[in-house]
């Protein structure tokens, strides 16, 4: 596996009228996180939340705890096991908090104006990849992408602005690896994320017989659990059209298995999780008897 | 093109009384469950006839649909018979029956994603208050607001007057963002002495983003691209969902409508009709919306009639 260094993304496209923010909170996830309270743990201990998130402490151990506040700003009461305490945080700034009951577990909530989703898979270089974001702040408000270059300094890259729904997205080029994060008014800002690149390739082979064709996939580096999707060149859908999804195993393997009564191009696509967008692409594929 | 048979579907009710079950009715179980999904308008990225690309940043988004279960919602199965439609959830199971039949829908929530309480409501057919599926605070029971990981089932009757297509969807508190997208499909119910079609194309009209879909897909080689043989009686479901009219036409073909000759035929929200005929015209044809900014938004799909 390669590895990039740390250095500068260049944005792509802005993409504010993406389909996802058109549809108002149904593209958006629910702004809500839980803290699990272990026997002796709050888990995780450290949170980012959006201003105005809700979080909700719920007691999986057996024993009887409590969420308080260091500067006494709010306090559960007892909770038992399987008891969960509730509450919004509307101010950003860090608040921490204990259990009184045994006070070596401690915790802390960073409450945002600002959150930049992790991103759950590493981009390719030098291809679109998608950054997607919520903010706590007036829809319209003009939102700066940063990245640290490796010289621990931000660098602005590129900028979008608030949706509607209170998310924000764009499309990032990235070369190499790097840590960007969101800004707004030059001073206020996200927790960085990593963005990791990995230069990857997808191999594809094919064999026919008797009207059907198995197609063997490699995808290099692996990324066990990543998506690839098989696509066929069809006339009536006038490009390449997906037919089938599988998930990649431990060693970057997968296997699509169809029947093919005619003659057909194919090709296998390494994408994020949503199926669509491209990281790699195969070399085309012949499928189906000559 | 001769059109051999038309069928409108709003029919006139009259019959709202009768409840008894005839001789030869049956009891139709069909599990249904809300499920996320991550869904993509344009999978081949383009407008082909506007030569126009779209990137999958504008064209994919996370959503919930209806997807047909085996008993017990043990495993998905097909929501659409082969050649009604591309089968991946918009529109939800096209859920046939004949008139007398009654018809039990299980239904189940697995909307994990949004955690959103979901429901179905059924139009065209009689049911009790209890199974109306619709969010009346204070009145309506648990069938209008199916809450995650929770059941319901809705029991219904196919009345003679319930022959024809009709729409269901979801009614609870989410219906407005569920509704946009995609929570919803066809019910198809057939005369006691009509026969099944060969081919039964759905075609669902609802705007989404800003594309205007057929089945929650936009532009030619995206939406279904539906096929029949000559000699075959092929069926056309039609309805619209959001807060616009549309105009369906198909090219090369006509019918009757109460015994005048049509190529197109209006449909506004949560309205539907059907229309048949014996196919006869091979060749590649095209069917849309004939509202013109609905049609360059993504709103056409293709015909194809092959010579056997």
């Amino acid at each position: 596996m390669r590895c990039a260094l740390l250095a500068a993304v260049a944005v792509l496209a802005l993409a504010p009228a993406a389909a996802s923010a058109q549809h108002g909170d149904h593209g958006a996830d629910p702004g809500g996180t839980t803290v699990s309270i272990a026997f002796a743990a709050f888990d995780p201990p450290f949170v980012d939340v959006l201003r105005g998130d809700r979080i909700t402490w719920d007691n999986v151990s057996v024993r009887q705890h409590d969420v308080a506040a260091v500067d006494g700003s709010f306090n559960s009461g007892p909770l038992r096991g399987g008891a969960a305490f509730a509450r919004a945080f509307d101010s950003a700034g860090e608040v921490a908090y204990f259990c009184t009951i045994h006070p070596f577990m401690r915790g802390t909530v960073s409450v945002h104006d600002l959150l930049l989703d992790r991103p759950a898979e590493p981009a390719v270089p030098r291809r679109p990849f998608p950054l997607h974001g919520r903010t706590a702040l007036a829809p319209g408000t003009p939102i700066g992408i940063e990245a640290d270059s490796g010289t621990g300094s931000y660098v602005r890259v590129a900028s979008t602005v608030a949706q509607q729904d209170g998310t924000f997205s764009l499309l990032a080029l990235p070369h190499i690896s790097e840590q960007v994060r969101a800004v707004a008014d030059g001073v206020t800002a996200s927790p960085p994320v990593p963005l990791l690149v990995l230069d990857r390739s997808v191999a594809a082979t094919a064999r026919s017989a008797r009207a059907r064709s198995r197609v063997s996939v490699r995808v290099t580096p692996p990324g066990h659990g990543g998506t690839v999707v098989l696509q066929l060149r069809l006339r009536e859908r006038f490009g390449w059209w997906p037919v089938a999804r599988a998930r990649l195993d431990r060693r970057g393997r997968a296997r699509f298995a169809l029947a093919t009564p005619r003659r057909v191009r194919a090709r296998v696509v390494l994408t994020l999780a949503d199926g669509a967008t491209p990281l790699a692409v195969s070399a085309p594929l012949r499928l189906g008897r000559r | 093109m001769r059109a051999v048979a038309a069928t409108a579907a709003l029919i006139a009710i009259g019959a709202a009384g009768l409840s008894a079950a005839p001789a030869g009715a049956a009891v139709r179980h069909v599990w249904v469950a809300a499920v996320p999904v991550s869904w993509n308008i344009v999978p081949n990225g383009r407008d082909a006839i506007m030569g126009v690309r779209h990137d999958p940043s504008e064209t994919v988004f996370g959503t919930v649909v209806y997807r047909r279960y085996s008993r017990g919602w043990k495993h998905p199965m097909r929501n659409l018979p082969p050649g009604s439609g591309d089968d991946d959830g918009m529109p939800g199971p096209l859920i046939r029956a004949r008139v007398g039949d009654r018809i039990r829908v299980h239904f189940k929530n697995l909307d994990t994603r949004f955690d959103r309480s979901h429901s179905m409501h059924f139009h065209g057919v009689r049911y009790k208050p209890s199974s109306d599926g619709a969010y009346v605070p204070g009145f309506s029971g648990g069938d209008g607001d199916v809450k995650p990981g929770k059941t319901w089932t809705y029991r219904l009757t196919a009345l003679p007057s319930s022959a024809g297509v009709w729409p269901y969807h979801d009614h609870s508190p989410s219906m407005h963002e569920s509704v946009e997208g995609g929570l919803w499909g066809m019910l198809s119910i057939r005369g006691r002495h009509e026969p099944l079609p060969d081919r039964e194309f759905v075609v669902v009209f609802a705007p989404m983003g800003r594309f205007q879909s057929i089945d929650g897909r936009a532009f030619v080689g995206n939406t279904p691209v539906f096929t029949a043989f000559p000699g075959q009686r092929v069926q056309w479901d039609v309805m619209a969902m959001g807060s616009e009219h549309h105009t369906f036409h198909v090219h090369g073909h006509r019918w009757r409508e109460h015994g005048v000759p049509a190529d197109t035929k209006t449909v506004g929200p949560a309205e539907s009709f059907r229309i048949r005929w014996r196919e006869r015209d091979p060749g590649t044809w095209l069917y849309h919306c004939h509202v013109e900014t609905h049609m360059e938004q993504g709103m056409i799909g293709i015909y194809q009639v092959k010579r056997r």
